[in-house]
């Protein structure tokens, strides 16, 4: 139950109780002044039937609980009194509240002590029923609110629910800026223009970052392209060793400028969701496949390979993004490496741990993640191949973990649950 | 051999015919898409190299038009975009290979060697260099008419060799066009070492003469003088 009906109802309760306490005294007021004017009816009737005669004098036998009448030798000076008083009602066979009004009166020269009754209603009866009442139309009001708040939530805060969850599921990388269901509730629209303006002029803002970035990585291109083809024509001409060094050297910065780019515009690629058209690929044929391909670097470098591919997972991903992610990972574990050490690869239904021995990390292991930081300073990797791996796990919801132990590099991934792929169901419930 | 080269960036269009001009091509420019479209209809050409984003229109398209008008023409896509998507769709209409930017002018001559030679029905298969014989549709390698008995990347380092003879050769190039995209922050050159060793070792073996040198720093030049 939320805020709004939490508080509904506590203002409906209360002004229930205020309302009963009221009512109680009202309706004791009423009773009371009715009781009052029968009494005095009554009163006149005597008066009126003393009188004439003594009638009721020896009526006053079958109605006990009216009039009590005395004779009495002379009346003392004292005014009527009014009082309750409990006796035996011979109608209802048990005790009772009556309320009686006594006077003293002298009719045809005698005097009279007379008593006129009514019975009472019990207090704590009306207390009761007036309780009972109150509960009745708490629980009544209580499920009345419940219901009629559902419908509410239903259908009054249906475009606020379809909204938010637009939002959620709502990523930058889509080709459109965010569309909401129209709604008849002012409030609502007004939220709706505004978060359409906000997203929009983000995504405006997104796109031309973003075509800015591919756009200058792209353009690096061709400037490379002819400085490498004027070095390689240089480098055919009749040039002492020297020159020659010089320019292979030139020629070598060119490459690692031209990988930085890939690496960057990969990066850039992933994280702006462009891979898409997910497939269900089997890791292990994918593992053996890729494992099989660098075999050769493993071999040069003298490192033994222990494969334990056991689980029979599958992950959905572009198949291309899934090459790049099991390519980094493994030329990784190979460049991270020592001569004659050992890559180990683990594959299980969840997870995939590849292990390899190494120097440990100088730098902290959670800065490893980050572009451009490297365990080795003199290394001459780009320093882009954990953000990539990083960037594939994040965009495909793998949870990735690094960590150094016994004088082993171990990166675990763990593949997400298949049911985690759906998209949740609009939330309607409050 | 009548090489159409269709680049609009001028400076490396340059660099490209001044290459392949040197190598003993016949080379002709073609800056656009138009002119490119008016060449390929006008003459007949063996290969033709063609950069997909033209300023007014697309290579692709080009090359279709070429299949259809000249389908024993052999043709490279050569394009900025390092997206395998243009890879596959490139080689999906037809191309006979693909380039990236930037790439090795030696690259290039190889690619360009090889996709006449698989275009070029009659006649021998096989390159030759002095006594070494190689034939790249079968991997088979002979020296002096012994056969060679070479793994796949000591086959492909040994045909790099010899279609860009008598060159200095970088290092990096060979790293690159044996492995691809994955030597970054490998020790690739170590590799190339020993690829070039082995070679080496297995051609004197079959008493083949040592045309592989070192140039100290540099890369090798696989030369008989």
């Amino acid at each position: 139950m939320d805020k709004h009906s939490r508080s509904m109802l506590f203002t409906n309760l209360l002004i229930l109780v205020l309302g009963g306490l009221l009512f109680y005294f009202m309706f004791q007021y009423i009773i009371d002044r009715d009781i009052y004017n029968t009494l005095k009816e009554r009163k006149e009737f005597a008066r009126r039937k003393l009188s004439v005669s003594d009638s009721l004098y020896y009526y006053q036998l079958f109605s006990a609980n009216i009039f009590a009448i005395k004779k009495i030798s002379r009346p003392f000076p004292l005014a009527e009194s009014l009082k309750d008083t409990v006796i035996f009602d011979p109608l209802e066979d048990q005790k009772s509240l009556f309320r009686q009004l006594s006077f003293q009166e002298t009719f045809r020269e005698q005097a009279y002590q007379i008593t006129v009754r009514r019975p009472l209603i019990d207090r704590i009866q009306i207390l009761q029923g007036i309780l009972l009442l109150l509960l009745l139309l708490t629980i009544v009001l209580v499920v009345a609110l419940y219901f009629a708040n559902r419908r509410v939530s239903r259908k009054l805060w249906q475009p606020f629910y379809l909204a938010l969850e637009r939002l959620r599921t709502y990523r930058l990388a889509e080709k459109e800026a965010i569309h909401f269901q129209e709604t008849d509730v002012k409030e609502f629209d007004e939220l709706q223009q505004a978060l359409i303006k906000l997203i929009t002029r983000i995504h405006t803002d997104y796109y031309a970052l973003k075509e800015y970035t591919e756009n200058t990585t792209h353009e690096i291109q061709t400037p490379l392209a002819i400085i490498r083809s004027k070095l390689e024509l240089l480098q055919e001409t009749d040039l002492s060793h020297e020159q020659l060094r010089l320019v292979t050297s030139a020629n070598q910065a060119v490459s690692r400028l031209s990988r930085l780019k890939e690496a960057l515009l990969l990066l850039v690629r992933i994280k702006n969701r462009q891979y898409v058209n997910p497939e269900s690929l089997p890791m292990k044929s994918l593992l053996q496949g890729r494992l099989a391909y660098f075999q050769e670097l493993m071999e040069m470098k003298e490192i033994r390979l222990h494969q334990h591919l056991t689980g029979e997972a599958t992950l959905l991903m572009n198949p291309v993004l899934a090459e790049i992610l099991v390519d980094n990972l493994i030329s990784n574990a190979i460049k991270h490496n020592v001569t004659g050490g050992i890559v180990a690869v683990e594959l299980t239904d969840t997870h995939l741990t590849i292990r390899n021995t190494g120097e440990p990390p100088r730098v902290p292991t959670a800065t490893l993640f980050d572009r451009f930081m490297k365990a080795d300073p003199a290394s001459k990797s780009l320093g882009l191949g954990l953000p990539i791996i990083q960037a594939i796990c994040e965009t495909n919801r793998i949870q990735i973990d690094y960590q150094f132990q016994e004088e082993y590099h171990q990166i675990t991934i763990l593949f997400p649950a298949t049911d985690s792929l759906e998209i949740r169901p609009v939330l309607l419930e409050n | 051999m009548k090489i159409l080269v269709v680049e609009d960036e001028e400076e490396l269009l340059d660099s490209i015919c001044a290459y392949l001009t040197r190598e003993g091509y016949l080379c002709e420019r073609a800056p656009n898409y138009s002119i490119a479209h008016q060449k390929i209809f006008l003459y007949s050409y063996d290969c033709c190299l063609v950069d997909i984003g033209l300023p007014d229109g697309n290579g692709l398209k080009l090359i279709q038009k070429l299949k259809e008008s000249q389908p024993e023409t052999g043709n490279i896509i050569i394009s900025a975009r390092h997206s395998l998507d243009d890879k596959v769709k490139g080689l999906d209409i037809g191309a006979d290979d693909y380039l990236t930017k930037p790439f090795h002018l030696q690259e290039l001559n190889a690619r360009l060697k090889s996709v006449l030679r698989r275009r070029m029905q009659q006649g021998s298969n096989s390159i030759v260099f002095n006594e070494i014989r190689v034939v790249p549709e079968t991997f088979e390698a002979f020296v002096a008419g012994q056969p060679l008995a070479l793994t796949k990347k000591e086959f492909d380092l040994l045909v790099y060799l010899i279609t860009n003879r008598n060159r200095v050769i970088p290092k990096d190039n060979l790293a690159e066009h044996l492995w691809g995209d994955y030597i970054d922050g490998l020790d690739s050159f170590d590799f190339v070492y020993t690829h070039v060793k082995n070679l080496r070792k297995k051609i004197m073996e079959k008493n083949g003469q040592d045309y592989l040198k070192t140039v100290y720093g540099v890369g090798y030049k696989f030369s008989d003088h």
